[in-house]
């Protein structure tokens, strides 16, 4: 253990990005939940390979299809903000173009999830 | 405070990936972050899906020749495999975080288990959209 951490710190435990080891929980929250969620959505994609545009949206509009994707979306939008995140803070050293680059992070996570969630609701609700 | 000046430069550095031997388990790790990297620009393509799913046959239309065309299908092969590998070497980094399967040769067996999973699968899964 470095002498620079003083005691406090180091009680603390919130490390040097100040956030403890919170985001390496949630990445193993999401890795798990994860793998029933990508085995449904291989499933559901294969199933709709070739599907024309009237039998993809009767498949995608079933509850649980619709359940299975906006889960799977929302979790693997937050693993994969954690994992690009952890990427940024790894190879980026300046520190505006790190804090753009992890703002553009949460803009392109957000913007495919909600595009993404907005797709299947509309879908589910009015085909 | 020179003199501790001095002996930080006197300390041995961490070598650049480039001074090992490469190592299966090293590229695993590469390849880890590579796939996850990938799969992150990929939740655009399935994103797409639903997008145009949800505008309309015209759009539908669009979206489908792309993925049907050269370009498409290398980059839907790719994206299967990464997906594929990216999960079961998650599955490998969740046996890890247990605290089994660090030392040889078991970390070895895991690495050529992923490997040979992820390419297998996605052999799999495409003959099998091959056939539908």
């Amino acid at each position: 253990m470095s002498i620079s951490r003083t005691p406090l710190a180091r009680a603390r435990g919130l490390g040097s990005a100040k956030s403890g080891t919170a985001d390496f929980w949630r990445q193993r929250v999401t890795s798990v939940l994860g793998l029933p969620l990508i085995a449904g959505a291989i499933l559901v994609i294969v199933s709709n390979i070739g599907a024309d545009y009237r039998s993809a949206i009767e498949c995608l509009r079933r509850p649980a299809v619709a359940i299975l994707l906006l889960l799977t979306i929302l979790n693997f939008c937050v693993h994969m903000r954690i994992g690009m995140q952890i990427i940024i803070e790894d190879y980026i050293h300046n520190e505006t173009a790190k804090a753009l680059l992890l703002i553009a992070n949460t803009g392109f996570v957000a913007a495919a999830g909600v595009a993404g969630a907005l797709a299947l609701v509309k879908i589910a609700a009015v085909g | 405070m020179t003199d501790n000046r001095e002996r930080a430069m006197d300390r041995p550095r961490s070598p650049d990936l480039q001074v090992y031997r490469p190592t299966l388990t090293m590229t695993m790790s590469i390849a880890h972050r590579t796939t996850g990297a990938a799969l992150y620009l990929g939740m655009v393509l399935f994103v797409w899906w639903l997008v145009a799913a949800a505008a309309g046959p015209a759009a539908y239309a669009v979206e489908q020749r792309f993925m049907r065309s050269l370009p498409g299908l290398i980059i839907l092969f790719g994206f299967t495999w990464a997906a594929l590998h990216h999960t079961l070497g998650g599955v490998r980094h969740l046996i890890w975080d247990t605290g089994l399967a660090h030392d040889y040769p078991w970390r070895e067996y895991l690495a050529r288990a992923t490997l040979f999973g992820s390419l297998s699968l996605t052999g799999i899964l495409w003959i099998i959209g091959y056939l539908t």
